[in-house]
């Protein structure tokens, strides 16, 4: 066999077919890894503000502050309710 | 704003991914992909493998857009090549050897319909022996061949001299002409 032939032959397969996927798959995974990357950014101004301790305590107050807000919230509902029952009972029902 | 892309080199599109414009991003793996799975392809001989090597290149590539050089005169494609053909061999490293039973299926679909009958069995034993060659033989090969770089273009990305380069495409080309001699 000569240089030509078997140049001709080497030259006569030239790419392999790729999945239409492999693009799309790549450039998603990319975007999510962005948007990853992002919220450890918004961790990492955190923690630049704020000592593991800071944090710490931070989320404990933000914790009670919920279940506080919570259990005030609820006694006010109560409370109102329990008015337009006795307002009801005392003075019928306008309608 | 994706036709704009369009008409912007790969050396352009570098400089805007280096600012985090994943349209930029998207622009250059969609007009590049095609390419970088044929040759990791030919170096792992396994689509999903060759899928996972162009993958983790390009998301290398977005990951770490610096270790790409602006400075540098190389073109985005011959760096790229040398990313491309390194993860090939790092994942294949983690793999087990390859099975000599895979090295003798050759599939056949990239093969022209109008080549002759003959001609299609020359390029499959082409092909069975080509799979044999020493790694660095065949990465020469597949760069010059089937990638059409220029032999400088194929030194540079495997980081040897021009010599160097054609001495592996010559060893190459003897190997298989010894084993193909009764065709």
């Amino acid at each position: 066999m000569n240089d030509e032939i078997l140049d001709r032959l080497l030259n006569a397969r030239k790419f392999e077919p790729a999945n239409d996927n492999l693009a799309y798959r790549i450039i998603t995974k990319a975007k999510n890894r962005s948007w990853m990357n992002d919220q450890v950014s918004i961790w990492d101004l955190v923690k630049g503000f704020l000592s593991p301790k800071q944090a710490f305590a931070m989320a404990i107050a933000l914790i009670v502050g919920l279940y506080v807000g919570g259990m005030l919230t609820q006694s006010a509902t109560a409370d109102s309710e329990y008015q337009v029952s006795s307002f009801l009972e005392i003075n019928g029902d306008p309608l | 704003m994706a036709t704009e892309l369009q008409k912007l080199t790969d050396e352009e599109l570098m400089e805007l991914i280096l600012n985090r414009n994943d349209n930029a991003f998207a622009e250059l793996v969609t007009r590049h992909v095609k390419q970088f799975y044929s040759i990791a392809y030919r170096t792992l001989f396994d689509k999903n493998d060759a899928e996972d090597a162009v993958q983790e290149g390009f998301l290398k590539l977005w990951d770490k857009p610096t270790m790409w050089n602006p400075n540098k005169e190389t073109k985005f494609t011959t760096w790229f090549y040398k990313i491309v053909i390194n993860q090939c061999y790092d994942n294949n490293k983690k793999k087990r050897p390859l099975n000599l039973n895979d090295t003798m299926e050759v599939a056949d679909e990239s093969i022209d319909v109008e080549t002759s009958i003959e001609d299609k069995a020359k390029i499959q034993a082409v092909e069975v022996y080509f799979r044999k060659l020493p790694k660095s033989q065949r990465t020469a090969v597949n760069l010059c061949f089937y990638q059409g770089l220029s032999n400088n273009e194929a030194a540079d990305v495997m980081g040897l001299k021009l010599k160097a380069l054609q001495s592996l495409l010559m060893r190459a080309k003897t190997t298989l002409k010894e084993k193909l001699h009764k065709f």
